[in-house]
């Protein structure tokens, strides 16, 4: 961490600067619990291999739209004190109750039929495989739960340049991209280099149903996670 | 029916439980509202990071070992607000404050030295520079 803040505070480009941010934000505990949960999420295609690594690429994408809107909202004069404190105050409490949910649905403790909610649950394990749309709507949804140190980096440092004039409004993929790419080069790994591990699950339909179940646990755990951190770290 | 109020219940039993845990601390919140000296103010929510528990505490030595004195005789200080409380919220309301921030206020004057304060969280040295060219730029 201590390299990367070396080399923001020497940069002399925008583009450098958002990209340290980003792999600052990446590696930080908060959205790093977020990018785990991503990466068991998009790796329900194990057997689909190329299905995981355009999975990754989406869930970035979805970061990007994220991080993009909300720049384009407040370069377009909306408050950056009521954005700012909306999205800081509440993105990680609401992130706790719904990454604990979608863990209970996915385990079928509960069974609603929301369009939304079973889009993200009820297709990771099936044999058609979630749609491309769950994956994109997480990266939304984690882009946004801003925890207090990537709030200070999003917020604080990346805003004010991306918004100071229309040509940095680019600024945020850059952040975005490297966000995400803890889970593109683990996506990218579990789809062209653990093959074997591909084809013994191709094997092995019970695997899905259990996959599913590690994958809703790993969803209540970091649920568990940021609850905990409300409570006890401060 | 019974399972979707279940779900309910337990959503709003952990958004309530959230909200309990926000506590004000009156005293620290009223010892700031002094706008005629020099204020370093430190904006965060209830929930924190380890940097930012650093940051607060990295300023707030660096404002006692720069100026001892003035911190004696109460003309610089430093506060901590959770923006959590609706004390806080005021003063961040007036100086337009949303988020975890570094602030340095001076009657209607302010300074945002939050990016390099975070910049400098762990080097206390670099934090008494941050904080020092903060408060020479609102005196001058």
């Amino acid at each position: 961490m201590e390299f990367l803040t070396n080399i923001l505070e020497n940069s002399q480009y925008s583009v450098v600067t958002a990209l340290i941010l980003g792999l600052m934000t990446a590696i930080s505990p908060c959205p790093l619990a977020t990018n785990i949960t991503a990466i068991g999420f998009i790796s329900r295609d194990i057997d689909n291999r190329k299905r995981v690594f355009v999975n990754g690429l989406i869930y970035t994408l979805g970061r990007a739209i994220s991080y993009t809107g909300l720049a384009l909202i407040l370069y377009f004069g909306a408050s950056q004190m009521n954005v700012s404190r909306l999205f800081q105050g509440w993105g990680e409490k609401l992130l706790a109750p719904l990454l604990i949910i979608i863990g209970l649905l996915m385990l079928d403790v509960f069974k609603i039929k929301f369009p939304s909610f079973s889009g993200l649950t009820e297709k990771i394990g099936n044999e058609g495989k979630g749609s491309y749309w769950s994956t994109l709507l997480l990266g939304i949804v984690f882009a946004l739960a801003f925890c207090p140190y990537s709030g200070v980096l999003y917020f604080a440092m990346l805003i004010p340049i991306t918004i100071a004039s229309a040509s940095g409004l680019y600024l945020p993929v850059v952040f975005a991209l490297a966000t995400g790419l803890p889970v593109i080069i683990f996506a990218w790994l579990l789809a062209y280099s653990v093959r074997s591990v591909g084809r013994i699950y191709n094997h092995i339909k019970i695997f899905e149903l259990w996959f599913r179940r590690v994958v809703a646990v790993l969803f209540i755990g970091v649920g568990l996670y940021y609850l905990i951190r409300l409570f006890v770290v401060n | 029916m019974k399972k979707l109020t279940l779900l309910v219940a337990i959503l709003t039993a952990i958004i309530t439980c959230i909200s309990c845990n926000n506590q004000g601390n009156m005293k620290e919140v009223a010892q700031a509202i002094n706008t005629s000296n020099v204020n370093v103010y430190y904006f965060h929510f209830t929930s924190r990071c380890a940097t930012c528990l650093v940051v607060e505490e990295n300023a707030r030595k660096a404002v006692e070992a720069l100026y001892p004195n003035e911190v004696k005789t109460g003309e610089y200080s430093f506060a901590s607000l959770n923006l959590d409380e609706a004390s806080a919220k005021e003063i961040a309301d007036k100086l337009g404050v949303g988020g975890q921030s570094l602030m340095v206020v001076r009657g209607d004057k302010k300074i945002d030295i939050t990016s390099a304060a975070w910049l400098a969280a762990h080097d206390p040295d670099k934090m008494k520079v941050e904080i020092k060219s903060g408060i020479d730029k609102i005196l001058f």
